[in-house]
């Protein structure tokens, strides 16, 4: 490729058209480029010196005998007129300084004014961090007494249940005292009866004795027998009265003080349940009666109307229902049955609350409605 | 016939632009020949310039760029001092005395020239 | 590959001696001014170089020209700045008349704004010329390599041909000139063929379809079927018609990478 023919015109060509156009005028124009430049120059110096001749000139044809004293008034005209100049310099300044004392004595002012603010501002922050510090202080003696509230109040709680306790004790204890009391009175009435028989045997045996010998003391038969009836009375009504004794009653030896009568007339009878009736209780709020019977139903009875009208059936046992109660506001019933459960009924809906067996097994003596059924 | 033809051509144009007369005395023989000569072409806008209704167009192929140019800021209304940038392939822009012929020949496709148009520098 | 450093060498060290002279319409003063002598580079462009001429002459217009631009005539034509000098010569300069140094008129009023476009400041040289190098990466590369360019190396080369710096330039247009991937030759090779009413362009490959390489002759056939002799000048010479075309782009290509070709 270096070799070829038409590679070599070309750079022939080349050269050729460079030594033609370019180096042969290069060097001259560089020269000239050189000389014009220098000439510009020169040009532009000469300009400048005869400028500055002719300056020199003028200067030159003002003459030269009073040259020094028409310079000298001159420079006293400059002086003066310099003079002038500061004077008026100093004036303005004068007034300058004035004006910045004033306006310094305005700052000083408004700095006072400031620092009253200032100090203002400090008395009340103070003010207010006591005021702070006072607050956190009785913030901290609230929570105190709070706290030793809360302390004094589980102090009660706890006061409270250990009475509850005492309570449920003595009343465990009422309960077998006033058992006791019952047998006393059974045992009474016994005693009474056995006491009325051995009379009217004694009667008898007088009455046949007497009527043998002496039918005509008729009348002291008859007086007999009034006693006899009396004392029949007083036996019944001894027996009445057992049901409202108390225990206290006993224990002081005084006679019962309410009057309590047996139920004579029935006033509604239906049939409840297929099979027995094992539980009866009164709603403690309403006229309403629950019942439970071995047909595992719980029934409630409205009986207010002098009928007895079937509110609800509750159903859920698995066994006879054997107890039944209300709860004190009379919204609950209780049930228990021997499937070793207790169940809790709502009054309103008769829906099943609680069901199932209950952790512990409770008796049906020991059954007794408990309020708190969380 | 021709000559007036052309005549008006130029009238046209220099109501509005400045036609380039790269071809003062070959005039009226180029006109003569190449009368009928025209290709198509195609104008897109690129970045913020605005859409022309009419793409495809039909020009003189003896037309300048610089022509065309004037021809688009008129037809969308820009002010004089407006500027208008062209590009050919998206790359690089033409000459403004570059024959729109001779970006046909080298540049079409499809038988087309496509020419982006823009009011600021793109392929810069 | 350019490789053939002393071609580039020769190529780039072609200047034009040129006379500046102020249009006589045009001075105010009573003294003509002094013609201004410069040498320029072909491959440059007059904006670049013409800052001097222009000092130089604005002393003697009338001072309400003096914001106005200035431009260049020869023979009664106003010169394109965007052309590079060389290729304003060899176009313009009829072939055996030509006498140096050139003679060139410098105008400042009378701007033909139909014949040639203003360039208000260097920025507006420097983007036609890159235009231009991208223009030819398309033919040459489908743009792949002037696109991944970074902006530093277009500066380089603006600069190396703004300051006349071969190294610099080079540096930087080598990558432009080599073949990309497994081809060994351009896709098309970047050319513009100047005539009396402007130039043309064509595509033309490097080779023919056979793989064959093309040489000038056959460019010029491509381009020019009717015409049975065509004279070529680049660079101010005839290049031999056996010249291969792909030789021919990577060596004798104008900075702007196109062969400026005038056909006479």
């Amino acid at each position: 490729m270096e070799m070829a023919e038409w590679r070599q015109t070309i750079l022939f060509k080349l050269q050729n058209r460079n030594r033609k156009e370019t180096y042969c005028f290069q060097d001259l124009i560089a020269q000239h480029n050189k000389v014009f430049e220098s000439a510009n120059a020169l040009r532009n110096e000469n300009l400048h010196l005869s400028i500055q001749n002719e300056k020199l000139r003028v200067e030159g044809g003002g003459g030269s005998n009073s040259i020094a004293e028409t310079r000298l008034s001159e420079e006293v005209q400059n002086l003066k007129q310099k003079l002038l100049s500061q004077t008026e310099e100093l004036a303005e300044l004068h007034k300058r300084k004035g004006e910045n004392a004033q306006q310094i004595i305005d700052l000083n002012v408004k700095l006072q004014e400031r620092d009253k603010m200032m100090s203002t501002k400090d008395v009340t922050i103070a003010e207010s961090q006591s005021k702070i510090a006072s607050l956190d202080a009785e913030v901290g003696m609230l929570t105190h007494a709070n706290k030793e509230l809360k302390h004094l109040n589980d102090v009660l709680r706890d006061e409270y249940q250990a009475l509850q306790l005492a309570f449920n004790v003595l009343e465990e204890k009422l309960r077998k005292v006033q058992d006791e009391n019952r047998q006393l009175v059974d045992r009474l009435i016994k005693y009474k009866a056995k006491d009325a028989d051995r009379m009217n045997e004694e009667n008898d045996n007088f009455l046949n004795d007497g009527s043998k010998p002496f039918t005509s003391k008729l009348s002291t038969f008859g007086i007999f027998r009034k006693r006899h009836a009396k004392m029949q009375k007083e036996i019944e009504e001894a027996c009445r009265d057992t049901r409202g004794v108390g225990s206290d009653d006993y224990q002081e030896g005084y006679g019962p003080i309410s009057q309590s009568t047996l139920p004579t007339k029935v006033h509604v009878k239906f049939d409840g349940h297929e099979g027995e009736v094992n539980a009866v209780k009164w709603s403690p709020v309403d006229r309403i009666v629950v019942t439970g019977g071995a047909d595992r139903k719980v029934k409630l009875w409205d009986v207010s109307k002098g009928t007895q009208e079937n509110k609800a059936i509750l159903v859920g046992s698995n066994a006879g229902v054997m107890a039944v109660d209300f709860d004190t506001s009379g919204s609950l019933i209780l049930g228990a049955s021997n499937d070793y459960a207790t169940r809790v009924w709502t009054v309103s809906d008769q829906r099943l609350r609680i069901g199932k067996e209950m952790e512990y097994v409770l008796t049906i003596a020991d059954f007794c409605f408990v309020t708190d059924l969380h | 016939m021709s000559q007036n033809g052309q005549h008006i051509d130029i009238k046209e144009a220099e109501s509005s632009l400045q036609s380039m007369n790269l071809n003062q005395d070959g005039d009226a023989n180029h006109s003569s020949k190449t009368d009928k000569q025209k290709v198509d072409i195609l104008l897109k806008p690129t970045g913020n310039a605005p859409i022309m209704k009419k793409k495809k167009w039909q020009v003189e192929s003896d037309k300048p760029i610089g022509w065309i140019v004037e021809f688009i800021k008129k037809y969308l209304k820009l002010e004089a001092n407006e500027k208008l940038f062209l590009y050919v392939n998206q790359s690089f822009a033409p000459s403004p005395d570059q024959i729109v012929k001779n970006l046909y020949e080298c540049y079409s496709t499809e038988g087309k020239l496509v020419l982006h148009y823009c009011k600021t520098q793109a392929w810069g | 590959m350019a490789n053939d450093r002393e071609i580039l060498r020769e190529v780039w060290e072609g200047k034009l001696p040129v006379c500046f002279k102020l249009h006589p319409d045009e001075v105010v003063e009573l003294q003509q001014p002094d013609p201004f002598y410069l040498m320029v580079p072909r491959l440059s462009y007059f904006p670049l170089v013409t800052d001097k001429v222009k000092k130089h002459f604005l002393k003697y217009v009338s001072n309400d020209k003096q914001d106005h631009e200035m431009w260049l005539e020869y023979n009664g034509q106003p010169m394109k700045w965007h052309f590079p000098i060389g290729v304003l010569y060899d176009f313009l300069v009829e072939g055996e008349t030509e006498t140096l140094p050139w003679i060139v008129m410098v105008h400042f009023d009378k701007f033909p704004e139909t014949q040639i476009y203003r360039f208000s400041n260097k920025e507006m040289v420097e983007s036609y010329f890159m235009a231009c190098l991208k223009e030819a990466d398309v033919l040459k590369h489908r743009g792949q390599i002037a696109a991944n360019m970074q902006k530093k190396d277009h500066n380089q080369l603006w600069l190396g041909l703004q300051n006349d710096k071969f190294d610099q330039f080079w540096a930087v247009n080598r990558k432009l000139m080599e073949v990309s991937g497994e081809s060994e030759h351009f896709k098309y090779i970047p050319f513009r063929c100047y005539l009396e009413d402007g130039y043309k362009q064509k595509l033309v490959r490097p080779v023919t379809d056979e793989g064959k390489r093309k040489t000038l002759q056959d460019l010029l056939k491509e381009m020019f079927p009717e015409k049975t002799m065509v004279n070529v000048k680049i660079h101010g010479m005839t290049p031999p018609l056996d010249t291969p075309l792909q030789w021919m782009s990577e060596h004798l290509s104008y900075p702007d990478n196109f062969l400026h070709l005038c056909i006479f």
